[in-house]
């Protein structure tokens, strides 16, 4: 095999560029580099690249010198090329913690069985965060050096206290007269305690809302039970009420898919088009709080969940091009890593991670945590990732502890066993607290790791996208990737 | 129209240095004659002609005590206006340097060249002018004192390549800040200077308010961009001075000249900017002067656009589904896909621009860019043809 | 379908790196034992053994595949080494660790001649 004697090929007349690669197939090959680009090369022509026998004349030669996977020349052009896009790939670390999230309170009226929060019964304040809490916990989030901050605010279900939120936001605009930061506020609500007095000061201040939609009612009522089993009604009735006062994009939804929803990704995309949304979040379920507890996340393959969102996808294309724009948001991020020179930030698909770097959770009686998750295995008795409480301890004690750190350490990709040699590894994350929870060590085993056959399916499967869709399917994804409508399908504008 | 931007006639022996100065048409008060080319037409007769910076006239040189600087037995007058600012030089040239009716001014700031494009449109010198350095200083000065609505809006800074003049263009740009604030200045650069980080540095320090560098890239491929202009390592440190540009904060295009030996891997080369030089604020594709060292290789080089149509309408569309502000310069609206003439600009300068006569009948020639003059002059050889438009 | 498959990966041809990166890989579907053969200490026996139900024999071309590919790995990542650190470190360095004249040149005097009249 023509590979094996690759040690003894003649000297190189190209140096290779770093990249890693992945047998596509029988015939192909992967590779991508390691700020995102990448090619598809068939196995002889790979055997040819690696054994230093690739002819300088090839319409491949050329593709890889283009694309910075080889070098013939003075390599400290690629060199400095390659460390700009690096830098630019990693630049989401310069603002350090950017999204900081609080939990005003556990009550809630919903029950879900895949709550990531541990939810309490209605009734009484001790489930609530005071408002010292909120104070210490806004001077920790201005200790932040990111000029741009997003506080969401979440619970259980938030607008039960919103006397809090007011309280919250109001202390973070008074202070930013003196910090001059970018301030994005967002609560995470199902919705079901709006009335006109909360949506006026929403308005005033400029606050978008997110809010759960699993799909059509019977499925969303299913999967989101409360007292009236009328979860769904009144998200469609509230979600109109709150665009109606805010505007029609200050409103977002997520989903969750559990078992029940895996038999209908048609139907959820058609909910999301018919409520007016135009994007949608295919979320897998999270084995976390309730979850765990119910059973609900133990119950189904990653594999399941591959075809959904491969016939989710379909469908969403589909909209696409009867006219309705509606994107994926999950695919977008993934595309954005692939097409663009641009870093994102979304905290699980980073390397470093971002949980407790990107972002953090400061829960209603002060303990912080490294992300929701953290939050919600504290709940069920394990603190391995509570990085403090803002009454006991100073930013540097959270913010550079050890519990920090060493989550930070497992977090890195390129130190990662499987992690280190896949050619996805440009475009994944870590997510360390997944794997503490679902296989016991925050690093975690890739081979049967969940996360991990989530992020390899749907790669495989934007890629393989990528390469055998039509004309609109590829500037539909770019577009997605780019923030931009495809300009095929813009009007010409009159000079 | 081209139009005329240069004479001759008989220099004064007064006349012992270049001199610049903003072209009358009329007598002026002693203050600004310093800064006045006094242009005496047919029969006129002045009280005096004293402390005129120069006097031109197509007629006999004029009899002044002291003699000025003068030029006389012009053999062209007529293309000259008041508020124009000329050259005039001891040889007895007149050399238009600005003209506030025409919306593309530039500073010519030398002959030299470190880069020989093969289809270099002003073909360098290797003759040292860089005491030239007061001239271009002065002309700034003298644009900026003419009348408020003669202050042009965008200034252009070219050569040869600007940056040999090392602090020069420094002060060059400064003193553009200084004085036309309100004048966006656009420097046309190879770009291979800005190599040495300093250089960007200082430029981006001078914080000149409306600022952008123009830097050709004409491949993705280092031995098919120094193969076009000429200049072994050029590619890298085009690669390096534009990094260090966009590091320092000065705004950046890139252009593409669009020829033979560009056209072929353009989409590739489009998204290596895309991927490597984000921060560009825009992208010009350009069409080919056939002038200077391009009509010597005009076989290896031409291409008629109607060829290239699909390639440079995938090239564009790329970059602008991208988020690049992408301009397509020099090409006739009827030479591109309709796609296309949203990204088309009248780009051609005025004193070189011109249309062919089927141009006439067509709709759009209000929008239309027209053709280059050199290229009208060829158009047999080149087999250029308008298409008439009706929309 | 058989309970166990056993591959014979000879020592000395292939590094422990890759070895153990290509028996990390299957573990999803199998148990897999590490032993060394008896008689000839050079040669490792590789044992598969299912998780659930019964092993695919074809899994022993899998892995020997596997093997090679991981072995490429090695040697790219050796290959490729010095020019992935010096990415990583100019990426993140204040100055310019490839040619300090970018930082330091003069441009008027211009030591690498970029200048040069053509």
């Amino acid at each position: 095999m023509a590979s094996a004697d690759f040690a003894e090929a003649p000297a190189p007349a190209y140096r290779l560029l770093p990249f890693r690669f992945d047998r596509w197939n029988e015939r192909e090959v992967l590779l991508v580099n390691d700020v995102g680009d990448s090619a598809f090369l068939s196995a002889p022509t790979f055997d040819a690249l690696i054994g230093h026998r690739l002819p300088p004349t090839s319409p491949d030669y050329l593709e890889l010198k283009s694309k910075l996977f080889l070098s013939d020349a003075d390599p400290t052009i690629a060199i400095d090329l390659l460390a700009t896009r690096y830098r630019t790939n990693k630049s989401f670390l310069s603002g350090f913690t950017e999204l900081h999230l609080f939990v005003v309170t556990l009550r809630c009226d919903h029950s879900c069985p895949y709550c990531q929060v541990s939810r309490v019964k209605e009734g009484g304040s001790r489930w609530d965060m005071s408002q010292e809490t909120a104070e210490r916990a806004i001077d920790l989030m201005f200790r932040s050096l990111s000029p741009a901050l997003k506080v969401e605010i979440q619970g259980g279900e938030p607008l039960l206290r919103f006397d809090l939120i007011r309280f919250i936001v109001d202390r973070v605009l008074e202070r930013n007269r003196v910090e001059g930061r970018q301030i994005e506020f967002v609560i995470a609500t199902n919705l079901a305690p709006l009335d006109d007095k909360m949506l006026a000061y929403l308005k005033e201040r400029s606050i978008l809302l997110s809010t759960s939609l699993d799909g059509p009612a019977p499925l969303h009522d299913a999967n989101r039970p409360r007292p009236g089993r009328d979860s769904h009604a009144l998200v469609e009735k509230n979600l109109a009420r709150a665009r109606t006062a805010l505007g029609h994009d200050r409103v977002s939804a997520l989903m969750t898919t559990t078992e029940r929803s895996l038999a209908q990704p048609q139907e959820i995309v058609d909910e999301y088009v018919r409520l007016g949304f135009d994007s949608i979040f295919l979320r897998s379920i999270s084995p976390y709080g309730f979850a765990v507890r119910t059973g609900a996340a133990a119950r189904y393959q990653t594999c399941q969940f591959l075809d959904f969102y491969r016939v989710a996808l379909d469908r969403i294309v589909d909209w696409n091009r009867r006219g309705t724009p509606i994107r994926e948001v999950y695919a977008q991020i993934l595309l954005t890593k692939m097409l663009t020179p641009f870093p994102t930030h979304y905290v699980d698909l980073q390397s470093p991670g971002g949980a407790g770097t990107g972002a953090v959770v400061y829960n209603y009686e002060g303990d912080v945590y490294a992300s929701d998750e953290a939050r919600m295995l504290a709940e069920m008795g394990d603190f391995t990732f509570r990085l403090g409480n803002v009454h006991r301890n100073s930013y540097e004690e959270i913010f550079g502890g050890e519990t920090l750190r060493s989550l930070v350490a497992s977090s890195v990709l390129e130190s990662l066993p499987g992690c280190n040699r896949c050619a996805f590894l440009p475009f994944c994350g870590g997510d360390p607290i997944f794997h503490h929870r679902t296989q016991g060590d925050p690093i975690g085993h890739r081979p049967t790791s969940a996360f991990c056959a989530k992020n390899m399916g749907i790669l495989r499967h934007l890629f393989e996208r990528l390469r055998s869709g039509d004309r609109f399917e590829i500037d539909l994804l770019t577009s997605w990737a780019t923030g931009l409508s495809a300009p095929r399908f813009e009007v010409e504008a009159p000079e | 129209m081209s139009l005329r931007l240069q004479t001759q006639g008989r220099p004064s022996p007064t006349l012992r240095a270049n001199v610049l100065g903003r072209i009358s048409l009329v007598p002026v008060e002693r203050e600004v004659r310093g800064d006045t080319v006094r242009l005496v037409r047919g029969e006129e007769c002045d009280a005096d002609l004293d402390g005129y910076a120069g006097i031109l006239t197509a007629a006999e040189a004029p009899e002044t005590t002291p003699a000025a600087p003068s030029i006389s037995r012009a053999r062209y007058l007529d293309h000259l206006s008041a508020g124009d600012i000329v050259l005039l030089q001891p040889t007895g040239g007149v050399r238009t340097l600005f003209r506030p009716a025409s919306p593309h001014n530039s500073i010519f700031t030398t002959d030299r060249c470190n880069s020989y494009c093969v289809m270099c449109s002003q073909p360098p010198r290797k003759i040292d002018d860089s005491e030239r350095i007061v001239e271009h200083l002065r002309l700034i000065e003298l644009i900026a004192s003419g009348a408020p609505s003669d202050i042009p809006r965008e200034l252009g800074i070219t050569g040869g390549e600007p940056t040999l003049l090392g602090d020069d263009l420094l002060r060059i740009v400064e003193r553009c800040r200084d004085l036309l604030p309100a004048t966006a200045l656009h420097i046309l650069s190879n770009g291979r200077l800005f190599y040495y980080g300093s250089f960007a540095r200082k430029l981006g320090e001078i914080a000149h308010p409306d600022l952008m560098i123009g830097v050709p890239l004409y491949s993705d491929l280092d031995v098919e961009h120094d193969r076009v202009v000429q200049a072994p390592g050029a590619f890298g440190q085009t690669l390096i001075g534009l990094q260090n540009l966009g590091r320092f904060e000065v705004p950046v295009e890139v252009r593409v000249v669009l020829h033979r030996m560009t056209i072929e891997r353009l989409l590739p080369t489009v998204e290596f900017i895309y991927r490597n030089l984000p921060f560009a604020t825009h992208i010009a594709l350009m069409g080919l002067e056939p002038i200077g060292l391009a009509v010597k290789n005009l076989d290896a080089l031409w291409i008629d656009p109607r060829d290239y149509a699909e390639t440079l309408e995938a090239a564009t569309l790329h970059l602008a589904a991208r988020g690049l502000h992408v301009s397509i310069y020099n090409h006739p609206l009827c030479a591109v896909p309709k796609s296309l003439w949203r990204f088309c600009r009248r780009s051609i300068s005025d004193w070189k621009n011109e249309y062919l006569e089927d141009c006439a009948d067509c709709t759009v020639r209000g929008r239309c860019g027209g053709f280059f003059a050199s290229a009208v002059e060829r158009r047999g050889v080149l087999r250029l043809t308008a298409t008439p438009i009706a929309l | 379908m058989s309970d166990e498959v056993g591959v014979t990966v000879d020592t000395s041809l292939h590094s422990r790196r890759a070895i153990f990166e290509a028996c990390y890989k299957l573990t999803d579907r199998a148990f897999v034992t590490l032993a060394r053969d008896r008689e000839n200490p050079s040669l490792l026996i590789v044992g598969f053994r299912a998780r659930q139900g019964s092993l695919d024999p074809s899994i022993a071309g899998v892995f020997v595949n596997e093997l090679i590919d991981q072995e490429i790995r090695g040697a790219l990542d050796r290959e490729m080494a010095p020019i992935r650190d010096l990415i990583v470190a100019q990426a993140f360095a204040e100055g310019n660790l490839l040619d300090s004249l970018r930082d330091e040149g003069d441009y008027g005097e211009d030591p690498l001649g970029i200048g040069r009249l053509r």
